[in-house]
């Protein structure tokens, strides 16, 4: 296969696992409905917390359109979900008044009440036990940062339960909007070519093109990498598995915008290396929405995180980078199989007829790829 | 009565598949006798080898045995599937062996005289979109089935995947092949809905989609998303191709 031709195929593969990988449409509809009731809840009627003029967004992966399949099946999707109360000021409240009132609105309807969890460090639990759960974030503005405007605009302040049990009143900040902005602005321009695409296919407006319909090669580049993290960490110890806001950020940062996704793969893996995760000696992953928030913080306090994550990356390397230069592929697909947990259809390699032994007597081997699935009435 | 099979491919049968010989019977034309092989199953790779040569051999999943066969060729040959049947006794025996209760769970058709169903029905046109080349059909369905046969004898289970029994299977068979964006095979599976008197149709064509945490429609007690999950996502895989028509 000479080079173009194996790229494009290589794509056609990642495009296929991506695909797999994606939460499917049903469910993300699914997901949307329950947490919309769950915002309805604490937010419309007669709820107690109408007063602050509550707006519950989602946040994470679910806002960022990067969310993947649980690996087994009894595993459940994750939801976080901001409650912000508006209207509430820092002065007339504490943490633990602001996450009691939320937990307390929560209990109010039965239904909740019965899949509340224990008490989080920062949120409530909604636990739809094998298929999502659901953590409720309550938060108020953080109105000194948002005066810095552009992506601090939305900025929040949260709870933390450990820290206030330690005595410290210190609110926590968090900037889940200004992330999202500061991610989509890194695929801006591909990301409206294919909402234009998808637009023109489906003979609709743009408008009426739901954004989670759109994958951009960022968005299908950060799935294909959380996933190879979790199998490859499935073998080792999980407390040394890289968060995935590290894998998003450098992503997005490397990002330019390329339209092909194993360009976009391989750029990003080849472009993370020390020199990026550092500043100053010290290992710093900046959060782009709130520099003094860094991401990669343990990194300085437990040598064995910043080795895993390289040690993973070398591991992502050798399977999308070095193993696609190999001849089959079906030997290809194999390693990308094993590395992601799924396995996909290629078509049959269009040259293999003229590989396979010519049958002239009827003991040359006979290769059947994919042998048929036996059916019955 | 004029001989279905050309001579070419009588020819062809014969250097392949000396033992089978072709006969009439009752105005009905067959191929009589026994296929002896020799193949192994690479899993990783989902390759099916006959005859393989010393470096492909894999010797865990290695299998040389025999069936006596017969293959009833049909008058729409080659435009329709010829009907394969197990006739040594060996079927009831491996079915006796693991207790099963019926050779439905060995893909026995009894409704076609224990006619082996080699793969969906729909799946028929997409592997021979024109002609049946009896031989390509022998190595590539045929053989690859009595393989598996010997294989559950020995092993207890499949070598590979099976689809589910009935209209459970099809929506699975379409799933699997739902980006191909083919109409036409939608239309296929569609039609060989054929469960309940066609009942299994409705999930496709009514108004509301189906959801996951229903009870699965095979009659365990389990959500469908746990129990048939890929047949689930056939059946909304169907009804976004066929209802976009319509």
């Amino acid at each position: 296969m000479n080079m173009n031709e194996s790229q494009n195929e290589i794509s056609m593969m990642l495009k296929q696992y991506a695909e797999m990988l994606d939460i499917p449409v049903s469910y993300y509809l699914e997901a949307k409905k329950r947490y919309e009731s769950v915002g309805d809840w604490l937010s419309k009627g007669d709820s107690t917390l109408s007063i602050y003029n509550p707006e519950i967004y989602p946040q994470g992966s679910f806002l960022l359109g990067t969310v993947i399949k649980p690996i087994s099946n009894k595993d459940e999707y994750d939801i976080d979900l901001v409650c912000l109360l508006a209207d509430l000021k820092k002065n007339d409240t504490s943490q633990s008044n602001l996450k009691s009132i939320v937990g307390e609105r929560l209990k109010e309807y039965d239904d909740y009440k019965r899949l509340l969890d224990e008490e989080g460090r920062r949120c409530w639990t909604l636990d739809y036990a094998n298929e999502f759960h659901i953590d409720i974030l309550p938060a108020i503005n953080d109105l000194e940062f948002q005066l810095k405007g552009n992506l601090y605009e939305d900025a929040i302040l949260i709870t933390d339960k450990k820290k206030i049990d330690q005595g410290d009143s210190k609110w926590p900040k968090s900037n889940p909007k200004g992330y999202a902005k500061w991610f989509f602005s890194r695929q801006e321009i591909v990301y409206m070519v294919i909402k234009k695409q998808i637009a023109k296919i489906s003979e609709k407006s743009i408008d009426d093109v739901p954004d989670y319909k759109v994958k951009t090669p960022l968005q299908k580049v950060v799935q294909i990498l959380k996933r190879h993290r979790d199998i490859f960490f499935l073998k080792k110890q999980e407390k040394y598995k890289p968060i995935s806001i590290i894998i998003t950020t450098l992503a997005a940062k490397i990002y330019q915008g390329q339209e092909d996704i194993y360009t976009t793969l391989s750029d990003i893996l080849n472009g993370i290396n020390e020199d990026i995760v550092k500043q100053d000696g010290k290992f710093n992953i900046p959060n782009p929405a709130n520099t003094e928030e860094n991401f990669a913080d343990k990194w300085n306090e437990d040598k064995k995180l910043p080795l895993a994550f390289f040690d993973w990356i070398n591991n992502a390397r050798d399977t999308f980078c070095r193993n696609v230069l190999k001849e089959r592929k079906d030997q290809i697909v194999g390693v990308l199989n094993e590395s992601l947990g799924i396995k996909i259809m290629i078509a049959p390699e269009l040259d293999q007829k003229d590989k396979l032994p010519k049958v002239e007597n009827s003991t040359s081997p006979i290769i059947v790829k994919k042998p048929s699935k036996p059916w019955c009435f | 009565m004029r001989n279905i099979l050309s001579e070419n491919v009588i020819k062809q049968i014969g250097k392949h598949y000396p033992d089978l010989k072709y006969v009439t019977e009752n105005e009905k034309n067959y191929l009589k006798g026994s296929v002896n092989f020799r193949a192994c199953y690479n899993d990783s790779e989902e390759i099916f080898i006959i005859n393989p040569s010393e470096k492909m051999l894999i010797p865990d999943s290695y299998i040389d045995d025999k069936y006596d066969i017969e293959i009833e060729i049909l008058r729409g040959f080659p435009k329709l599937f010829p009907l394969v049947r197990e006739v040594g006794g060996r079927i009831q025996q491996i079915a006796e062996k693991h207790s099963l209760k019926d050779v439905i769970d060995l893909h026995i058709n009894k409704n076609q005289d224990n006619a082996i169903c080699l793969c969906p029905k729909p799946a028929e046109k997409l592997k021979y979109p024109d002609k049946i080349d009896l031989v390509h059909f022998m190595n590539n369905l045929v053989v690859p089935f009595l393989y598996g046969l010997s294989y559950y004898d020995k092993f207890g289970s499949w070598p590979w995947n099976e689809y589910s029994h009935g209209d459970l299977g099809i929506f699975e068979f379409y799933r699997e092949n739902k980006e191909k964006n083919d109409l036409s095979l939608a239309k296929r599976c569609y039609e060989c809905l054929k469960e309940k008197n066609g009942q299994n149709k409705k999930y496709i064509t009514n108004k509301n989609m189906i959801k996951g945490h229903r009870p699965c429609i095979c009659g365990s007690k389990e959500k469908f998303r746990k129990c048939h999950k890929i047949a689930l996502e056939g059946i909304w895989a169907l009804r976004t191709i066929l209802n976009k028509k319509n």
